[in-house]
């Protein structure tokens, strides 16, 4: 359907499955190769094989939540890029200042539901299509 | 002066009150425990309110039929009355009542009363507070994945269209235009204080 996001390999994780498939089929449409999580420690073991350009990440998921993701993507030393951008999802618009404070790493906020034109707009900037 | 370990404990307790409460003690003129709703009500810090002289910052009214009428009493040593708090660093009040007990004791529930109509304004509008987030929380949880997975079919749905040359597409757009409408109409009923719920960020290092 279109080659927007050709080779661009994105990150979804998310507790809900609809938001997963939904993200993976569009984006997918779109060229890129989506590869989905519904928790943090799947995400982390995959991260280093999978090498995303871009993850993006509800922050209310079980356990361990958008945060911890965030940091322990930091963490993962020898990853050989520069830091990949993380976006995170959030319901709440007035939570993502709370966000912001206890984890400053986070390199864009979405506002579920979003539109698609939202999404690519904000992959658009970060991936510097 | 610092909370005995007995009043810190009864201000525990107290924070099972999501009202504003507090106990004082008339003839040591002096609040014994608070919870956190009443610090943030009436504006004090609990510094301010262990040195508070009870005369100062309490208003008891005198014990009126009405009240007496409309409130059970579970005790002879109780007697119910109207009350005002006055607020840290403003003109205004909080309303109550205060539960007088023979030995000096006095549970302040603010909030609870509206003077003027005697209504329990207050406790609706946090009744209704508590509810409107409950409703949130079910729309996040519930409503909203489902209308971002229909925003995202109906998007592909015109692209594909669209890649076909079907002029269908046009129509599916505007679905999809009525769709994000919805959704961004039920968030503005839900939380008119949110800001344009379309609205992204991207925070570029």
């Amino acid at each position: 359907m279109g080659s927007q996001l050709e080779n661009l390999k994105i990150v979804v994780v998310d507790d809900q499955e609809e938001v997963r498939s939904a993200l993976e089929r569009y984006l997918s449409s779109l060229g890129a190769q989506v590869h989905t999580y519904d928790n943090v420690g799947q995400t982390l073991t995959a991260f280093r094989l999978v090498r995303p350009h871009l993850v993006i990440c509800d922050i209310h998921l079980p356990r361990e939540n958008g945060i911890d993701l965030l940091h322990g993507i930091r963490l993962l030393e020898q990853y050989p890029r520069e830091e990949v951008p993380v976006i995170a999802m959030t319901g709440f618009v007035n939570e993502i200042e709370q966000i912001k404070a206890r984890a400053p790493g986070f390199n864009g906020f979405l506002r579920k539901p979003f539109t698609p034109d939202t999404l690519l707009q904000i992959i658009s900037e970060l991936a510097k299509l | 002066m610092k909370l005995s370990k007995e009043a810190a404990a009864i201000c525990s307790a107290l924070n099972e009150f999501k009202l504003p409460r507090a106990i004082g003690h008339l003839s040591q003129n002096c609040f014994v425990a608070w919870n956190e709703s009443f610090q943030e009500r009436t504006g004090y810090a609990p510094e301010q309110l262990e040195e508070a002289d009870l005369k100062d910052v309490v208003v008891l009214f005198e014990p009126d039929s009405q009240v007496q009428e409309t409130v059970h009493v579970p005790s002879p040593d109780v007697e119910f009355v109207r009350c005002n708090i006055r607020c840290y660093g403003q003109e205004h009040f909080a309303t109550g009542y205060a539960a007088r007990r023979n030995d000096g004791f006095v549970l302040f529930m603010i909030d609870v009363v509206n003077p003027t109509t005697g209504a329990i304004e207050d406790a609706r509008l946090f009744g209704r507070e508590e509810e409107r987030n409950r409703i949130m929380k079910l729309f996040h949880d519930e409503v909203s994945p489902k209308l971002l997975a229909a925003v995202f079919e109906v998007q592909r749905a015109k692209e594909e269209l669209d890649a076909k040359g079907l002029k269908e597409g046009q129509a599916v757009s505007k679905a999809g235009e009525k769709l994000i409408e919805t959704i961004d109409a039920v968030i503005s009923v839900l939380d008119p204080d949110e800001p344009n719920p379309r609205s992204t960020s991207s925070e570029q290092s």
